[in-house]
């Protein structure tokens, strides 16, 4: 369990991180979102003891992560822009990681290898931006954290290892029960492999949940009705998040509450037409976290 | 379970020690290899191919070169993962510790940078051992005086010097890269710590000693050890020991000196608190500083008031010093001062700050250097502390100690070594009065010199007038001839020696005072005076009786020793060897006439000359003049010990006291046992006197001038006064080749003849230059004797 607890990051008098308490559930996959500069790298780096916070406390099954050689044994921080020695190979990269990491597992190296088509024996510094990132993933699994940290782990990679990779972050977390944070400011991205999510902007947590409990909360549904929305919601004790005009005569409403509940009380109205379709999660996004001072369509991609 | 965590601790830090060290194998290798071409092989070639420019132990410039550029490149290579975010992302998240990781890539970096030092060194210093040991034991090759244990044992110590400075510096390089952001910050910071602290604590010191009359300096001993701190490097360039700079005197260590052991002492502190506030500043360090300009203000700030203020006072110093009216010299000071600083200050902000960025703000950080500059320059000039005119009162002083050189010259015996500065503590009364007189006369002297209230140091002017007061021919015509000078109407060496005053010391001399108050606190002022100004207050002390026995080595003999006298008539080359007993009724003889000697009595031309010696000592002296120092254990040119040492020792090896007509009791007792008479010439003494010896006729010490006077410019003096003049300069005859002046002999009318003086040029007497200088008759020559 990942637990922050009035957690604060200032980089002089910028504040990147304001008072941020959160919980997340270990042997999960994490989606981390938020616009750049939204505070999700320096959430990582907190939570791979790189920084330091300057209130508040981050600690990983209860431990404080900062300088604690122990905790971070299971904790393995793939930034965006990775680190690499002068004239590093993969080869050497990994032999550095055996020296440090005791959970190193060549042969979850060796089956990387055949997953990522890397020469490991290849400068790194002379690979593509795609290719590098492929190699510091191959390093990462094969240190076996107990949490992976991935700062927008997907870039650079093209469709068919950006699958490899969910497969394989999937599988780990299955087998290993591996806990994966990706920070990302690109939802759709994460949309089929997180089964939790946060949304971060301006430094302040807007959302941190269950997506499926996100999902069962929110309902979208597709109706015709001659009567008002608001006052057949106001009759049917609905919330009503929003009203979008469709095609013809057909509106979209999108209402807190569970779908079987929402759909028999709209029933109660006789509509036309009824229908509940599966909210997306950029929308599921948009109308949990509307706040006044937020307009999130503007901060998820 | 804790020893567990403790393995899996020891080996993650055991592993990244070996994996730093491994990263940078490579130039681990070629420093290494720099080291081996500089060191053992250059030695071997040396020896088998160039074995004339052979030398002992030759840690030098480029043997030192080379370590202390990787012992700042090692620092920069081990830790520059601090200087880039990437990086810190790795390090910082790694499962271990700052306190092992640092460590483990300290420990690294010393590894690489003193592993190949040491035994490469070692190496080089076991062959050069070896190799001295040899040639040691060839007949008169200069090394056979130096014992092969203590030279051996003194290459290492130099060794071991060098391996402490780097060691020091390593940690200060350290400490520069945990207080940085970037790399080009800490190299800029390195180069301005080391190159600035020197400068300003050089510029601060000479800026004191010139302000303030009566400042004895801050001492050179302090000034090192403090320069040190922030600039190990200085180390190397500063003396240890009685020597000069470490790469001045390419590598001579008196490891025995107080120095050595402090200077040592000063670097492992130094090391060891750079150590510890590294490991500090690194378990707190932030992992965001990485890459940044902004980190660690305070640290730049440093460096912006060290350059400021360095460069500030150096120039400010230059341009005020050409001015001798104080207006115009305070003026130039404070523009200089301001002009240079604020260029200097703004220079450094724009490379540290990468422009012109918060500029506005620092510059009240300028402000406030200026103004405490400000405040301490004018304080000083002003002197409000009245620190220039306190002069002690003698109830207040438990006693003076005075170190000065030649401020009793008259009364000093003249001594056969270097002279050295005598330090002696005044306790009497009149003593004191006599000393705190003089204190007051300079301190007087000064405030007629003032032409303001804002005292203009003028370290560089002596106190009192100058020579060239009473000297109407300037500064270019001195009272001495030059060599082949034409000879002018109007400024011949006649008229300019004439002109000279009767009796007139010209010396410039120093004088330290400390006075040791009744309260505890000592106070120290140290003035560089005239003696003519000073005539009245100085022959007070001269006529002082604690004066005249405490200056006096004479009166300090270790009676306890063996001391032989020889007795010289040096005008007539007579020398009696006195027995035990007589040596011993001889120096109370001359302590008697000491003691009861005025000025006037020591002015008078010596009529003899008795030489002191303790066989002790000279039995100590090895054939090349190197005497075995019991203390240093080791062998020591005569002319290197100080005159405190030797003091340990009861009286130097020799020590020459004259014996002046006054000297009644000591001329008694002479002409007691030798049966001659030490006051006068015989009648019909006459001197051969000739001109500059001539090139190609010398042949050192056995130049005959009966045989070959013909070749030289010579004349005959017989006049008694000049004869009495020549037998003063001929007592202090110089044996030195090089001395440009001219030599003479005493004929006797009993036919017999004194041995041949070669007299030193500034010894000429007035009546030298109306001597008619030409080529003798053999006739001439015959009358000498008769």
């Amino acid at each position: 369990m990942i637990c922050a607890i009035n957690l604060q990051k200032r980089f002089d008098k910028f504040s990147a991180l304001d008072n941020v308490n959160v919980e997340i559930p270990s042997g999960c996959v994490y989606g981390l979102v938020g616009t750049n500069g939204s505070g999700k790298s320096t959430f990582l780096r907190l939570l791979a003891g790189v920084y330091y916070p300057n209130e508040g406390l981050i600690t990983l099954d209860g431990e404080s992560i900062y300088d604690n050689a122990k905790i971070k044994t299971g904790i393995f921080f793939l930034p965006d822009t990775p680190f690499y020695f002068h004239q590093g190979t993969v080869r050497k990269m990994a032999d550095f990681y055996k020296l440090i990491y005791q959970n190193f597992d060549v042969e979850i190296y060796r089956k990387m290898l055949t997953i990522f088509p890397i020469d490991p024996k290849a400068p790194i510094a002379s690979m593509s931006k795609g290719m590098q990132r492929q190699a510091a993933l191959i390093l990462a699994f094969a240190c076996r954290p107990r949490l992976l940290l991935l700062d927008e782990a997907f870039d650079g990679l093209d469709p068919f290892i950006r699958k490899s990779l969910k497969s394989l972050i999937s599988e780990s977390v299955a087998e290993y029960g591996m806990t994966v944070m990706i920070a990302s400011h690109n939802l759709r991205e994460l949309e089929d492999l997180c089964d939790h999510v946060g949304l971060i902007h301006q430094g302040h947590f807007l959302l941190n949940s269950d997506i499926d409990d996100l999902k069962g909360n929110i309902q979208s549904v597709q109706i015709v009705l001659d009567k008002p929305a608001e006052d057949v919601a106001a009759a049917a004790g609905l919330e009503l998040l929003h009203v979008n005009q469709m095609q013809g005569s057909m509106q979209n409403w999108i209402i807190r509450g569970d779908r079987d509940e929402v759909l028999e009380r709209l029933n109660a109205f006789s509509p036309k037409y009824l229908e509940a379709v599966a909210p997306t999660l950029e929308e599921i996004f948009i109308w949990t976290t509307e706040v006044p001072e937020y307009d999130v369509s503007k901060i998820i991609l | 379970m804790m020893s567990q965590k403790s393995s899996s601790k020891n080996h993650i830090f055991r592993n990244m020690y070996w994996h730093t060290i491994k990263r940078n194998l490579g130039m681990t290798g070629i420093y290494s290899l720099l080291l081996l071409v500089i060191y053992p092989l250059k030695s071997l070639y040396l020896l088998l191919f160039d074995s004339g420019n052979f030398a002992i132990f030759p840690i030098d410039v480029i043997g030192l070169l080379v370590p202390i550029v990787f012992c700042v490149l090692f620092p920069l290579m081990v830790f520059r993962y601090l200087h880039s975010k990437t990086a810190t992302d790795l390090y910082h998240s790694l499962p271990i510790q700052r306190t092992p990781l640092f460590l483990s890539k300290y420990l690294a970096g010393i590894t690489m940078l003193f592993v190949p030092f040491i035994v490469i060194v070692s190496a080089d210093t076991v062959i050069n051992g070896l190799a001295y040991r040899h040639y040691m034991q060839i007949p008169g090759y200069s090394s056979a005086n130096y014992a092969f244990a203590d030279e051996l044992l003194a290459g290492f110590q130099r060794m071991a010097l060098v391996v402490f400075v780097l060691l020091c510096l390593y940690a200060l390089t350290v400490f520069i890269m945990m207080n940085t952001g970037t790399t080009l910050d800490a190299v800029v910071t390195l180069v301005a710590v080391n190159v600035g602290w020197v400068l300003l604590m050089a510029a601060l010191q000479s800026f004191f000693n010139g302000m303030l009359y009566g400042f004895p300096g801050i001492s050179s001993d302090i000034i090192t050890h403090v320069t040190i701190i922030f600039s190990p490097l200085a180390a190397l360039f500063y003396s240890v020991g009685y020597y000069g700079g470490y790469l001045g005197y390419y590598g001579y260590v008196d490891s025995y000196s107080s120095n050595y052991i402090s200077f040592i002492g000063v670097l492992v502190v130094v090391s060891a608190l750079a150590l510890a506030g590294s490991l500090l500043i690194y378990r707190k360090r932030k992992s965001e500083y990485a890459g940044r300009v902004f980190s660690y203000p305070y640290m730049k700030a440093l460096i912006k008031v060290i350059v400021c203020l360095s460069v500030g006072i150096v120039v400010a110093m230059g341009l005020s010093s050409s001015h001798s009216n104080t207006k115009d010299a305070v003026s130039s000071f404070v523009i200089g001062f301001l002009a240079a600083s604020f260029v200097s200050y703004l220079i450094v902000h724009i490379i540290l700050s990468r422009g012109f960025k918060k500029l506005g703000k620092s510059l009240i950080l300028y402000g406030s250097a200026v103004v405490c500059f400000a405040l301490v320059y004018f304080g000083v000039g002003f002197d409000v502390i009245g620190y220039q005119a306190r002069v002690p009162k003698a109830e207040d002083v438990a006693y003076i100690e005075v170190t000065g050189s030649s401020y009793g010259y008259l009364a000093e015996p003249m001594q056969s070594m270097t002279q050295q500065p005598f330090n002696i503590k005044y306790t009497e009364q009149d003593s004191k009065k006599a000393f705190i007189a003089l204190h007051q006369g300079l301190v007087d002297e000064i405030k007629k010199d003032q032409d303001s209230a804002f005292v203009l140091g003028r370290s560089n002017k002596q106190i009192g007038k100058d020579y060239y007061d009473y000297y109407d021919y300037g500064s270019y015509y001195t009272y001495e001839p030059a060599y082949n000078e034409p000879v002018y109407e109007e400024t011949n060496p006649q008229k300019r020696y004439d002109s000279v005053p009767v009796n007139t010391e010209y010396y410039n001399n120093t004088i330290t005072l400390t006075y040791h108050l009744n309260n505890g606190l000592p106070m120290t002022r140290k003035y560089w005076y005239n003696n003519y100004t000073f005539q009245d207050q100085l022959k007070n002390i001269y006529d002082l009786e604690e004066y005249k026995t405490k200056q006096n080595p004479l009166f300090a003999l270790d009676l306890s020793q063996d001391i032989t006298a020889m007795v010289y008539d040096d005008y007539s080359d007579y020398s009696y060897a006195a027995d035990e007993e007589l040596t011993k009724r001889l120096i109370e003889a001359m302590q008697k006439d000491y003691r009861v000697a005025s000025q006037a009595d020591l002015n008078q031309n010596p009529v003899a000359a008795v030489i002191l010696r303790s066989d002790e000592m000279e039995a100590r002296m090895n054939p090349d003049g190197y005497y075995y120092h019991y203390k240093n254990k080791k062998y020591q040119n005569y002319y290197d010990v100080p005159y405190s040492q030797m003091g340990t020792y009861g009286i130097p090896y020799e020590n020459c006291y004259f014996v002046y007509p006054g000297f009644d009791n000591t001329i008694a007792l002479l002409e007691l046992e030798t049966q001659r008479s030490f006051r006068e010439f015989p009648e019909g003494t006459k001197a051969l006197v000739c001109n500059y010896l001539t090139l190609g006729l010398w042949d050192g010490y056995d130049y005959n001038l009966a045989d070959d006077y013909k070749e030289l410019q010579c004349d005959i003096v017989s006049d008694p006064a000049q004869l009495d003049r020549l037998r003063y300069v001929s007592m202090k005859y110089d044996r030195d080749e090089m001395t440009s002046g001219f030599f003479l002999q005493y004929y006797y009318p009993d036919g017999t003849r004194s041995q041949l003086f070669y007299c030193w040029g500034n010894d000429m007497p007035a009546f030298y230059y109306s001597l008619n200088f030409r080529t003798l008759d053999e006739s001439e020559i015959q009358t000498l004797g008769q």
